[in-house]
């Protein structure tokens, strides 16, 4: 992953997390706090397995939904 | 919703042809076509076809189709942050996970 990326998205997420983090429910945010620790040691260079960083993506992004859809009305949309 | 658009960038994302992602989806090419051009609306069934095929949740599919005020209880500029965020990461290798609604 590019090294802006994963910053970026660290920062995001932990953004999402601090603005949200009273609305989510305790399985959401430990989902949400292992994959900001798990990206935090990629970028600390300790993470370098090519298979788990394309799941670790998915991880994010599946996240990423899962809090948006918590705390926004994007269900609504979706029906 | 712009959905069109949304499939659109994540196809192109994703570097998957109209071809390949109809296929996968299981959806004729010219459907497809449609669909990013906003010349019909899909089904969440062919919503979530999609997603699977580009190994995406199909709720980011949804959240990068919000346009202005279609939602609520959440930030407009952390809304477009992660908007960005979500864009970057499509750029990344794919896993083989299927994405789940």
């Amino acid at each position: 992953m590019k090294y802006e990326t994963l910053r970026n998205t660290i920062a995001t997420l932990e953004k999402l997390r601090d603005a949200h983090y009273s609305q989510l429910d305790a399985g959401a945010l430990a989902e949400l706090n292992d994959v900001l620790q798990q990206l935090r040691n990629m970028l600390e260079g300790s993470e370098r397995r090519e298979l788990e960083h394309g799941e670790l993506v998915f991880r994010a992004l599946r996240i990423t939904d899962i809090v948006i859809r918590t705390v926004s009305n994007l269900t609504d949309w979706m029906k | 919703m712009n959905l069109g658009q949304a499939i659109k960038l994540c196809r192109t994302r994703r570097g998957v042809s109209q071809a390949d992602l109809a296929r996968q989806a299981e959806c004729s090419v010219s459907y497809l076509s449609m669909l990013e051009n906003n010349k019909r609306d899909p089904t969440l069934s062919t919503m979530t076809k999609i997603a699977q095929a580009l190994r995406v949740p199909v709720g980011i599919l949804f959240f990068l189709g919000a346009e202005g005020g279609d939602l609520d209880g959440i930030d407009k500029t952390l809304q477009g942050e992660l908007a960005r965020t979500a864009l970057e990461l499509l750029n990344e290798p794919a896993s083989n996970q299927r994405a789940l609604i």
